[in-house]
């Protein structure tokens, strides 16, 4: 028995030094990872109410229950997840397994140390993500273009440029939303001279804009309003939006900006110290799934962030930038924004809007 | 506050008494508006809110009973503010005992301690507990963080105060000579607070109790970083919801709350005569 034991362990050696060797050799050739099968229960921390109904019902209950996976949310809004992020950066084990944040928001949360890096082992659905979305800490979940909307009846001729909403024969029917100071300081500044690091030139413009006559809404509901009642009839807005007030009944057309189109991204990020880390690169992958992105465009608006979705035409109309503004599509400097966010809103509060 | 707290019937009397009726009613309308108003949107027909509506439907409603996130968010608020009212008064009413009876160094300071979240923003107090929670985890390991008692506790100092003015208010008023008869007849002053002076001070404690409950259920900014995944309170549920629609589907949930609020307080000031103790 002993000897035989002693031969069985000596077979053993040289085949588990086989198996080792071929292991070894396998992790050289393919660097993918070999997860977990993922399973038990995630957080999701993320915005509520219509964006949390659609994630449970496209992406929890279809691609993570039956993995196993149970999906709990943690609704806030991004700066509370911001500032639990960073709060919990020193935890062993934080609070959510999964974030949603803006594009700006994630930078400063990587730039800050506290999210994973992800890649194709772990997110196998990345390989599919466009390249203009591209980063190596966020899953770009949806997305959308500042774009001009306008009321046909009092803005006959189509604008094509931030510029029209200077036009004279336009004053006082031009609104601006307070809370979207940063994009609307952006979009004066890329008429202006300016550009993604520098809106400086953009203030100026803005002063010429409320010598003419401008009214400020203080959110999008507002200006919702002002658009369906015309009190308004011209806007810089996000195109998902525009779709969504045009289902809406508001009375309102898109047209591009010929100066580019500034991207809106809102990623999932996985921190550092998530606490069920394969479900949630599991959870990631499912939200990047063609089912679940074609869903996000056909009831919110929001042009999916894969290339391997196919969307009925009409839809695609509606929720995608025309293909030939590809060229044009610009993402904000958030090495820039984060710099000079705080001095942006001072200058909106106290100058522009005084 | 009525005009025949002016009498006679000079013309100087019945025009200082018409004046001061017009300016209740103004002042009445005014407090009374933005309820009209929230009612009135709840049953627009449309999603955007425009004067005159497109028509009128009751639809706000149905929606807003189809939302998960906002019956969750219901039975959230009224258990977090049930417990948080319920705790604030077995820590406030010894508190209180102590504050109106007793004569110690530091009373006025421990007084504005305890009234002191009522100056504190809401938003500082949150974040606060929640580093301080954070902190505690890290040292101790015990998972804090996230739990469901942080919002309880949060929530615990902002009834605090409501409950410490009132029963201590109340305790000020109440007439010593009851207490000292039942003293003098043999009963500890353990049984004298509970079967003398706590009957006594019944409508402070209930005024305390109803609004500990109103402020808890209604706070929004001190739970914003301490509700535990999983569980959302009303009114961070009404602002998610706005985040994405701007349909009146909120307007019908504040109809409910006020609905529920005003029944509450109906009840209340049949138990107890609130507009004395107030």
């Amino acid at each position: 028995m002993r000897e035989g034991n002693t031969v069985m362990s000596a077979h053993l050696n040289r085949r588990a030094f086989g198996l080792l060797a071929g292991a070894a050799a396998a992790g050289i050739v393919c660097p993918r990872t070999v997860r977990a099968a993922p399973s038990g229960q995630i957080v999701v921390g993320t915005w509520g109410g219509d964006y949390q109904n659609l994630l449970q019902q496209n992406v929890a209950v279809p691609l993570m229950t039956p993995m196993g996976v149970n999906v709990v949310y943690d609704t806030a809004t991004d700066t509370v997840r911001k500032t639990k992020l960073m709060a919990e950066r020193r935890l062993p084990r934080g609070s959510m397994d999964v974030a949603a944040l803006t594009a700006s928001g994630s930078f400063e949360m990587y730039s800050n140390g506290a999210l994973e890096e992800l890649d194709e082992g772990k997110v196998p659905n990345l390989q599919h993500v466009q390249p203009f979305l591209k980063s190596k800490y966020a899953a770009p979940h949806i997305y959308t273009g500042r774009v001009i909307l306008y009321n046909p009846k009092l803005i006959p001729e189509k604008p094509t440029s931030y510029a029209d909403l200077w036009k004279p024969e336009y004053a006082g029917k031009v609104g601006l939303i307070d809370l979207q100071y940063q994009t609307t300081i952006e979009s004066a500044a890329m008429i202006a001279g300016g550009s993604m690091t520098n809106y400086e030139p953009g203030k100026a413009k803005l002063l010429e804009l409320k010598k003419r006559g401008v009214k400020i809404y203080p959110t999008n509901e507002a200006m919702a309003q002002a658009l369906k009642t015309e009190e308004c009839a011209i806007c810089i807005m996000w195109l998902a939006r525009g779709v969504a007030w045009q289902k809406a009944g508001i009375p309102v057309e898109i047209a591009y900006p010929k100066e580019g189109v500034v991207l809106y991204i809102s990623d999932m990020v996985v921190p550092k110290n998530a606490r069920n880390k394969d479900a949630a690169f599991a959870y990631l992958n499912a939200i990047l799934e063609p089912t679940s992105q074609e869903a996000f465009a056909r009831t919110m608006g929001y042009a999916p962030t894969v290339d391997n979705v196919t969307l009925a035409p009409a839809l695609a109309k509606q929720v995608s930038l025309p293909a030939d503004l590809q060229s044009s599509f610009a993402k904000q400097d958030q090495d820039y924004l984060l710099k000079t966010d705080a001095s942006l809103q001072e200058w909106w509060t106290k100058e522009f809007k005084s | 506050m009525s005009g025949e707290t002016i009498l006679g019937r000079r013309p100087v009397e019945i025009l200082a008494r018409a004046a001061l009726r017009a300016a209740t009613a103004l002042v009445l309308a005014y407090i009374a508006m933005p309820l009209a108003l929230v009612v009135w949107l709840s049953f627009m027909a449309g999603e955007i809110m425009v004067v005159p509506p497109e028509g009128y439907s009751l639809r706000w409603y149905g929606v807003a009973w189809n939302q998960d996130q906002l019956r969750s968010g219901f039975v959230t608020s009224l258990w977090v503010a049930a417990v948080a009212t319920t705790l604030g008064l077995l820590v406030t009413v010894p508190a209180s005992f102590a504050l109106a009876r007793g004569r110690f160094p530091g009373r006025e300071a421990v007084l504005q301690l305890l009234m002191s979240p009522l100056i504190v923003p809401g938003i500082v107090i949150g974040a606060s507990i929640y580093v301080f929670l954070v902190q505690v985890e890290i040292e101790t390991g015990l998972p804090l963080a996230g739990s469901a008692w942080g919002i309880v506790v949060a929530h615990l100092l902002l009834t605090v105060p409501w409950c410490v003015r009132l029963v201590t208010a109340n305790l000020v008023g109440v007439n010593r000579s009851v207490e000292e008869a039942a003293l003098s007849l043999g009963a500890s002053p353990l049984v004298t607070a509970l079967t003398v002076t706590l009957p006594m001070i019944w409508p402070g404690l209930v005024a305390a109790a109803v609004f500990g409950f109103v402020v808890s259920f209604g706070n929004i900014e001190v739970s914003l970083f301490l509700v535990a995944p999983g569980q959302t309170t009303l009114p961070i549920a009404i602002l998610q919801y706005l985040q994405w629609k701007i349909d009146p589907t909120i307007a019908a949930v504040s109809v409910a709350q006020i609905v529920l609020i005003g029944a509450a307080l109906v009840a209340t000031s049949r138990i107890t005569n609130l507009g004395k103790v107030v």
